[in-house]
């Protein structure tokens, strides 16, 4: 019965069946970029890239902590929509209102806000504009979603050349030992 | 379903290689051989995926390969066993066991079987790595010995002589908890 456990589990090892769709998945794979072989010059995009990307996730998070806690200070029995302007207008110097006006009120009035959070020393700032990734932040992202550590480790190119010459070290001793191998 | 063709990953005629070819024919094994390793179809498939890449960037000697289907699998083998050190395949065993037992038993009978075979595959686990790797592999049924040897690095008497000590192992090992 144990045995026939044993069989039962091997068998079922060797069929399993390939998830639809795979063949598709892995020529589009190879079609999109498979096929490039690592550049000098994508090292340095990729810092940049991950420079960008952490920057932008910092500032989407920054805006998702603020916003629900402004919420919270207004529900604590601070004065309305009328104590917050006063509070605010208080650190402005007087001047006519124009746009640069307004953009300074908005910031000195974030910049309490987080003040009262206690948290004075965080510099003010404010989402990035929206804009298309580039093929390498596409990337970076696709890597960091499917947590696929591998590819990570080779976004480093000491680890992405050794990588490369075991591959051909490998290939090499593979034609060289193997009956299979050498085909000429 | 995808045209093959369509992604023009036919190659120079001098070369010789449809590397979409070895896609179409091979992509189904490779991919066996990453699950029997990580049990995971995820993991199996990205692994698929880095291999055929792999084969991408050597497709200028595609044409030394005498079996191309060894090499692919060689490949796929490597490239899972590396990933098998990041993840723990014991994790999808008890989920892979149930697939198995709702496949060859009736419903009643699902759940015990679906516990005999997670202890199967945690035994396997705990086989020599040499002797783990060897049974993994033999449970490929288009692979014969040689073959397997190939894959391995090992010699085809050494092979079977691993293979032979893995089963025994493996039989006294859950004979001990029966």
């Amino acid at each position: 019965m144990k045995d026939d456990a044993m069989e039962r589990v091997l068998a079922g090892l060797g069929k399993v069946e390939a998830p639809n769709g795979l063949e598709g998945r892995v020529l589009r794979r190879l079609a999109e970029g498979g096929t490039a072989r690592p550049r000098r010059g994508w090292v340095l995009g990729t810092g940049l890239a991950i420079a960008a990307v952490l920057c932008g996730a910092w500032m989407v998070e920054w805006e998702f902590v603020t916003l629900p806690q402004t919420v919270k200070l207004s529900e604590m029995g601070v004065p309305g929509t009328l104590g917050r302007r006063q509070d605010v207008l208080q650190g402005l110097k007087p001047g006519p209102v124009t746009v640069d006006r307004t953009a300074e009120v908005v910031s000195l009035a974030k910049r309490r806000t987080r003040r009262k959070q206690g948290s004075a020393e965080v510099p003010v700032s404010y989402p990035a504009p929206s804009a298309p990734l580039t093929e390498e932040e596409r990337m970076l992202r696709q890597i960091a979603l499917t947590r696929n550590q591998p590819a990570f480790e080779l976004l480093n190119e000491a680890t992405r050349e050794a990588a490369l010459a075991a591959s051909e070290a490998d290939f090499n001793e593979f034609l060289r030992s193997s009956p299979f191998g050498g085909g000429h | 379903m995808t045209s093959i063709e369509g992604f023009g990953l036919l190659m120079p005629y001098e070369e010789a290689v449809d590397v979409s070819g070895l896609v179409r024919d091979y992509s189904g094994m490779m991919f066996r051989v990453a699950h029997a390793v990580l049990r995971s179809p995820q993991e199996a498939e990205d692994v698929v995926q880095d291999a055929f890449v792999r084969v991408l960037e050597r497709r200028g000697r595609l044409g030394e390969v005498r079996d191309m289907r060894v090499w692919l699998v060689r490949i796929a083998w490597n490239l899972a066993l590396d990933r098998r050190r990041r993840i723990r395949p014991e994790q999808m065993d008890a989920r892979f066991a149930e697939e198995l037992a709702a496949r060859s038993v009736p419903a009643d009978e699902a759940m015990a079987e679906a516990g005999r075979m997670a202890t199967v595959l945690g035994e396997i686990e705990r086989l020599p790595r040499k002797e783990r790797e060897v049974l993994l592999l033999s449970a490929m049924e288009e692979l014969g010995t040689a073959e397997m040897a190939a894959v391995l690095r090992r010699s085809e008497s050494g092979t079977r002589a691993l293979l032979f000590r893995a089963r025994t192992r493996l039989k006294e090992r859950i004979g001990g908890q029966g």
